[in-house]
């Protein structure tokens, strides 16, 4: 019974991996730019931490408590609640976050987009700017 | 024999934790009432299911929903309306 | 099959009611499933089930809460109502439930078995009807959840119709299996009600792992029968620990659940030779699951996969008609098409052990490869 169940378990992922390497030529390219697009105004906001360096200290631990449950605590966007989610949540190291300008990232935390909560209410302009930084941060 | 056994030691379990739970109810430390709304969601969805899209439902839709898992899972009333909270910002 | 039809009316009624706004909220939510058994000698596409779940939420502390349960079985539709009942919010700790309740046996039947939440598409070994240790009953319950400074609990006490015997002298229930428990009780047969209760311990500041202890205990025969002050104490230990590792660019989720059931000592009808005959009467089934989702995978495809493994084991009495030993192994993968869709497919192993049930040859293995495809909704 022991070696007929382990022989089985091994022809079943031996399938199913062939399966899967079947289905994934057919899958569409990833997924990688979310169409998520702040407005242009939004490149026009001047963060005013942009010449504090330190100023991402500050949201440390609000970054800990709000963003990372999704967002991951390193921002790889591999947070434990961000894993069923559709779009996943962003990746902040990659550059296609990092390209976009300070104000495009303040926008979207203001205003979010589902999944993605809106934060406008319940975290100050400043929280929110320094979060901006603290999202460079992760990528350095 | 053993199956006895090891339902006497359920029993005594039981008891144990009974016995915790009237101590440490008086406790005034609380880590669960300083978590945000966003954190609740994502730790207790996930302990039996994927942790919902925000999406999914209208404001009070949500809210007859946290009330339903409120129940099942037993969460506190300060734990389901911040997750209320957090998914009404988020979808 | 009338009353299907009427049911689906009401409901229909219902959901149309649902689209003008008022106080009270109402919502139908549910599951369903379907897919394709393929054994040894058929296979078959399985109707599956839908499942319905009515909230009628009356205010905030009251809310009334019901499932059905429509299946295919052999060629029919089948009904069933798996809970109604209503929560009346105490506090901010406590809640009292009134009516047909998932029970807080383990967590299996009352959190876990719906289709889009159960990781494999079969249950466990002794999760499922005939099983051991019950699902579903008829009571009153007090249940709520509090904080532990880092950690938390949870807590469920309940009094409800209880467990009865099968004290094999009714021929229109199965005499052979004289001993063994009936749930799910519409009508109490005696005076006494079933006590029990969970605690469940969440011992990490992240509420990643949980460990619940529940018991109950139940007298079970008839009135004025001569199995009437015959009791069983039924107990279950579950565990849960779900947890991203980075190592592995995924989320684990390890699930288990041991349930037994011991009966008092007390003699059997032998519908086999007219004889009386005794046994001890301790069953016991036990699951332990463990599954992986490469969520944080680069690769688009990989990122929603998830592998399960499971292995579950069930043991009845020795020395009773019925008694059995079996063992199963099943593994599976699932694809995750969103948070509540998932397309599951698995292969599972069962050891009939012994001596198996109704003409299932010794130690026979059934193998069988399900694929099924469930929906939260």
């Amino acid at each position: 019974m022991k070696s007929k169940a382990w022989i089985s378990i091994f022809m079943w992922f031996s399938a199913s991996l062939f399966t899967m390497s079947f289905i994934n030529m057919t899958a569409s390219p990833p997924e990688e730019d979310t169409g998520w697009k702040a407005p242009a105004e939004a490149d026009k906001l001047e963060n005013p931490f942009k010449k504090d360096a330190d100023a991402w200290k500050n949201v440390e631990t609000t970054y800990a408590q709000l963003c990372a449950i999704c967002h991951g605590e390193s921002g790889k966007g591999d947070g434990i609640a961000g894993m069923a989610l559709t779009p996943r949540p962003a990746n902040f190291t990659l550059d296609r976050v990092q390209k976009q300008s300070d104000g495009a990232i303040f926008w979207k935390m203001t205003n979010g987009r589902t999944p993605m909560a809106s934060y406008k209410e319940s975290l100050t302009k400043e929280q929110r700017w320094q979060l901006v930084k603290f999202i460079r941060h992760l990528a350095e | 024999m053993k199956l006895k056994r090891i339902s006497k030691y359920t029993i005594v379990a039981i008891f144990f934790f009974a016995a915790l739970f009237v101590l440490e109810s008086c406790s005034s430390k609380n880590a669960s009432a300083a978590k945000p709304g966003a954190v609740l969601w994502g730790e207790n969805c996930i302990r039996c299911h994927n942790a919902p899209s925000p999406a999914a439902f209208s404001d009070e839709q949500w809210e007859t929903i946290t009330l339903h898992m409120r129940v099942r899972a037993s969460l506190t009333a300060n734990e389901t309306e911040k997750v209320v909270e957090f998914l009404k910002m988020a979808n | 099959m009338k009353k299907v039809l009427l049911i689906m009316m009401v409901m229909g009624t219902m959901l149309f009611a649902q689209s003008k706004p008022g106080q009270s909220r109402f919502l139908v939510r549910g599951y369903a499933h379907s897919g394709l058994e393929i054994y040894k000698d058929e296979s078959s596409f399985v109707g599956g089930s839908f499942n319905p779940i009515f909230l009628w939420q009356q205010s905030d502390r009251l809310l009334f809460e019901a499932e059905l349960e429509f299946e295919l079985e052999n060629g029919e539709t089948h009904l069933a109502l798996e809970y109604a009942n209503m929560s009346y919010i105490l506090n901010e700790y406590a809640t009292l439930r009134l009516g047909k309740f998932l029970l807080p046996f383990g967590t299996f039947a009352e959190r876990l078995h719906p289709a889009w939440i159960n990781r494999l598409p079969s249950r466990p070994l002794g999760f499922g009807h005939d099983g051991v240790g019950p699902a579903r009953d008829l009571g009153i319950e007090l249940r709520g959840g509090l904080p532990l400074g880092d950690a938390k609990m949870n807590y469920s006490v309940y009094v409800t119709n209880g467990p009865s015997l099968n004290d094999g002298l009714n021929p229109a229930i199965e005499q052979e299996e004289a001993g063994m428990l009936l749930y799910d009780n519409a009508e109490d047969n005696n005076k006494n009600k079933a006590v029990g209760g969970r605690v469940g311990f969440l011992p990490l500041s992240n509420s990643s792992m949980e460990i619940g202890f529940s018991g109950q205990y139940a007298k079970l025969g008839d009135n004025e029968s001569k199995y009437e002050d015959l009791a069983a104490l039924l107990y279950a230990v579950d565990f849960s620990y779900v947890s991203r590792v980075s190592f592995l660019n995924g989320v684990i989720d390890v699930k288990g659940q041991l349930n037994g059931v011991n009966v008092d000592n007390a003699d059997y009808f032998n519908v086999e030779d007219s004889s009386m005959y005794s046994f001890t009467n301790n069953s016991q089934s036990y699951y332990a699951q463990l599954s992986y989702r490469p969520a944080y995978v680069s690769n688009d495809f990989f990122k929603d996969l998830e592998f399960v493994g499971r292995y579950s084991a069930l043991t009845f009495p020795d020395g009773a008609l019925w008694e059995s030993d079996q063992t199963q192994y099943a593994f599976g993968v699932n694809y995750w098409i969103d948070w509540r869709t998932v397309v599951k497919l698995s292969y599972q192993v069962s050891d009939a052990g012994g001596h198996g049930n109704e003409g299932e040859e010794a130690g026979e293995s059934t193998d069988a490869i399900l694929l099924h495809w469930s929906f939260g909704f």
